[in-house]
C-alpha cells in the first residue's frame, strides 16, 4: 500500500519521459492480426503458447506436475474476465496508464506539472483524460477492482502475521516501486497491459516482453533474498 | 493485526479522498453521452487510456 504512490509517481514520469525515450529509436507496431488475418494469428498464438508451455516444462524439470488445479482455475479466469474486459470496454486489461494518470492529475493541479508543455500528456487523448473523472477512465475503474480484490483475499490469508519490513527493506521496496512503474512505462505496459493483453491480441511487443521481464526476474529474485524478502 | 487493519483504513480513505477530490474538480458526467454499456460492436472508438497508447 506504501508502495503504490511510488509506482504511480514511476508510471507518471515514464509517460513524461517517454518521448525522450522513443527518440533513441523505435519499430513501428507489429500486429499479427493485421498481418496475417484473425484465424492465422490465433493458430500463431496458440502455437507460441503451446511452445512456450514446452519450454516451461524442460525448465522446471520432470519433477513436476503437469497442471495445478488452482493455477489452472485462476488461469481461466484470468482469460475470462480479460475477454469480459475486451468485449465490455472495447479495449484490453491494462493497469499503468491509471496509475500514472492519477499521479498527473495530482502533479498538473498541484501546478507542478504542465501538460500542455509535453509531448504525451498533450495529446487530444490524454488531455481529455487528464479534464475529466477518472470515473470515466476504464483502467482507473479496474485498477480499483484490482485493489480491492488484492486487499480482500490479503484480509482473507491463512497466514500468520508477516514480520513488519525493516528501514532498509522499506527503502528497497519503495525504489522497486517507482522503478517498476517507471519501466513498465517504457515498455508500453505490465504483466497485464503488456504480456497478457498483447499475447492475446496479437501484439509482438507482448512476446518480446516475456523474456525481457523473465531476465530481470532473475535478477529481481535474487536481489530479494539479498535484501531478506 | 491492528496495525494492519489501520494502514488498510487509512489506504481506503486516502483514495476515497483522491476520487472525491478529483471528481469535484473535474465536469460532472454526461450521461447522456456516457461510453456504450458494451463497447464491442457499437462502433464507438474506446475513450479509455492503456499502457500500450503511442506517445503520439
Amino acid at each position: 500500500m506504501g508502495i503504490l504512490p511510488l509506482f504511480a509517481l514511476g508510471s507518471f514520469l515514464g509517460s513524461v519521459h517517454l518521448e525522450a525515450w522513443l527518440a533513441l529509436g523505435a519499430w513501428e507496431p507489429v500486429g499479427v492480426v493485421v498481418a496475417w488475418g484473425a484465424g492465422p494469428a490465433l493458430v500463431a498464438t496458440w502455437l507460441g503458447l503451446g511452445l512456450t508451455a514446452l519450454a516451461v516444462r524442460a525448465w522446471v524439470g520432470r519433477g513436476r506436475s503437469w497442471w495445478d488445479r488452482r493455477w489452472l482455475w485462476g488461469a481461466v479466469a484470468l482469460a475470462a474476465l480479460a475477454t469480459a474486459n475486451l468485449l465490455i470496454a472495447g479495449q484490453p486489461w491494462g493497469v499503468v496508464y491509471g496509475f500514472g494518470l492519477w499521479a498527473a492529475k495530482v502533479a498538473a493541479a498541484s501546478g507542478l506539472f504542465d501538460p500542455a508543455a509535453n509531448a504525451f500528456w498533450s495529446q487530444p487523448g490524454h488531455a481529455l483524460r487528464l479534464a475529466q473523472t477518472v470515473l470515466l477512465d476504464i483502467t482507473s475503474i479496474t485498477n480499483i477492482g484490482i485493489l480491492a480484490g488484492a486487499l480482500w483475499v490479503a484480509a482473507r490469508a491463512d497466514a500468520p502475521n508477516p514480520q513488519p519490513l525493516t528501514g532498509r527493506q522499506w527503502v528497497v521496496g519503495l525504489v522497486a516501486g517507482f522503478v517498476m512503474g517507471y519501466a513498465s512505462r517504457m515498455a508500453f505496459g505490465c504483466n497485464v497491459g503488456a504480456m497478457l493483453s498483447g499475447v492475446a491480441t496479437g501484439s509482438l511487443h507482448g512476446w518480446l516482453w516475456v523474456p525481457m521481464a523473465f531476465a530481470g526476474t532473475l535478477i529481481g529474485l535474487r536481489l530479494r533474498r539479498r535484501f531478506g524478502f | 493485526m491492528r496495525q494492519t487493519l489501520l494502514m488498510r483504513t487509512l489506504f481506503w480513505a486516502a483514495l476515497l479522498v483522491f476520487l472525491a477530490w478529483d471528481v469535484a474538480r473535474t465536469p460532472a458526467i454526461d450521461l447522456r453521452r456516457e461510453p456504450p454499456l458494451i463497447a464491442a460492436g457499437s462502433g464507438q472508438a474506446t475513450q479509455g487510456g492503456h499502457c500500450a497508447m503511442p506517445a503520439r
